[in-house]
């Protein structure tokens, strides 16, 4: 079954094409947050200062609260009207469990030549009440969905290039995006 | 010791000067990873103590700029080139090797080179210069840099030479403001402050404002 699973992994990953990725982040103050919003983050029970900030993507607006805890940098998306979308947590990806890090491994392995991975998240998305369990860190009956956002550094036909990969703990490849990096002609010359 | 120190700094002969650096840099881009960059920048200098009237307008030179630009992995460039100085009736060479390295923050970026270049004119033997520069480039609003926004971007750079025998140190830092237009257009402000001569009791401070314009045409062929 496990065979199977990691087949099917790769399989999407042949087909995955990285499309551009377009993101506009800028800072927003909290009287414009929505209210469900504010509240969900105060449930949460942050001690960090929060900062606020929309987010314009191929995927739409959204409104995005970041801040840390336990030292642990978090990104709680909410969609224009204030309810929660999913929530992102920084951590490194040695720490996941062996069996989720193979089944990634094995995905990137079919897409990449070489990689480096930048920075791993791990996103949950629930509904409301479920992320709130998860971020006050209580036992949920609920399920809710565990994805990994993977920034990476890899070559594919000869090039070298950024990509943001949302993958799943089977190492199904969910979204694949090659990071457009800003010129940096201003800082060499 | 310390009146040795004070005394020196009181005797010392420092000159100072001071004046603007007009900058327009085009980057064409010739495939996915080579860039051809022009740049054009002119010295004018408002005062200058060295002279009998310090407050007094007089253009320097201008210098024109070509680069070719390949990048080497997903952060690395490396640029080689020429520039062609014109100061006064005096036509000056300079042939440029640079390798520069980008390295992405959580907030902002930093951006290290490593340069080296060689200078030529007929009346002056050649000279050598070693030099690192890193920045550091700041968004003012988000986490990224995004069009219609403004950054912060901080420089410094060392800049060792040689010349028949001759070594100095120069030091540079370059505070500016900038503002992104949109991905192609991109326009800085600030000040590029150098001091220089710190081996001979004439230190050298100049202090430069500096406006920088910055545009990226794509001259690839469309597939």
């Amino acid at each position: 079954m496990k065979k199977i699973i990691v087949a099917f992994g790769m399989f999407f990953t042949v087909f995955a094409t990285a499309q551009t990725k377009y993101e506009r982040e800028y800072r927003i103050q909290p009287d414009i947050v929505p209210p469900k919003a504010l509240s969900f983050i105060d449930s949460c029970f942050f001690k960090n200062t929060i900062r606020w900030y929309a987010e314009e993507s191929q995927d739409g607006k959204t409104i995005e609260a970041k801040t840390k805890k336990n030292r642990a940098r978090f990104s709680i998306e909410f969609d224009t009207l204030g309810n929660p979308i999913d929530i992102e947590k920084t951590i490194h990806f040695k720490t996941l469990p062996k069996e989720i890090k193979t089944n990634i491994t094995h995905s990137l392995d079919s897409v990449f030549t070489k990689y480096t991975i930048v920075k791993t998240q791990i996103q949950w998305k629930a509904d409301r009440q479920t992320l709130l369990s998860l971020m006050q860190e209580k036992a949920s009956k609920d399920s809710y969905t565990t994805l990994y956002e993977i920034v990476i550094k890899g070559k594919r036909e000869k090039n070298y290039h950024l990509y943001e990969v949302l993958i799943d703990p089977k190492g199904t490849i969910i979204k694949f995006l090659e990071i457009v990096q800003r010129n940096s002609d201003n800082i060499q010359f | 010791m310390c009146i040795n120190l004070l005394t020196h700094d009181i005797l010392a002969q420092s000159e100072f000067s001071s004046g603007i650096l007009p900058k327009f840099t085009l980057s064409s881009k010739l495939s996915n990873r080579t860039k051809l960059i022009n740049a054009i920048e002119s010295r004018q200098v408002f005062i200058d103590d060295t002279e009998e009237n310090s407050f007094q307008y007089s253009y320097i030179l201008t210098d024109l700029t070509s680069l070719i630009s390949t990048k080497i992995g997903a952060h690395g460039v490396l640029n080689g080139g020429y520039l062609f100085r014109i100061k006064d009736d005096e036509i000056i060479h300079r042939t440029i090797q640079q390798y520069n390295y980008v390295q992405l923050l959580h907030v902002g970026r930093i951006g290290h080179r490593l340069a080296t270049d060689q200078t030529f004119t007929s009346n002056e033997a050649p000279e050598f210069r070693l030099r690192y520069r890193v920045t550091y480039e700041k968004p003012l609003s988000g986490e990224q840099i995004d069009s219609k926004e403004f950054y912060l971007k901080f420089s410094n750079e060392y800049l060792g030479s040689y010349q028949q025998d001759e070594t100095d140190l120069e030091i540079r830092l370059l505070p500016f403001l900038g503002y992104e237009f949109n991905r192609r257009s991109k326009t800085e402000f600030g000040l590029d402050y150098r001091i220089s001569n710190f081996f001979n009791s004439d230190t050298k401070h100049k202090l430069w404002v500096s406006i920088h314009w910055l545009y990226t045409i794509d001259i690839r062929k469309k597939k």
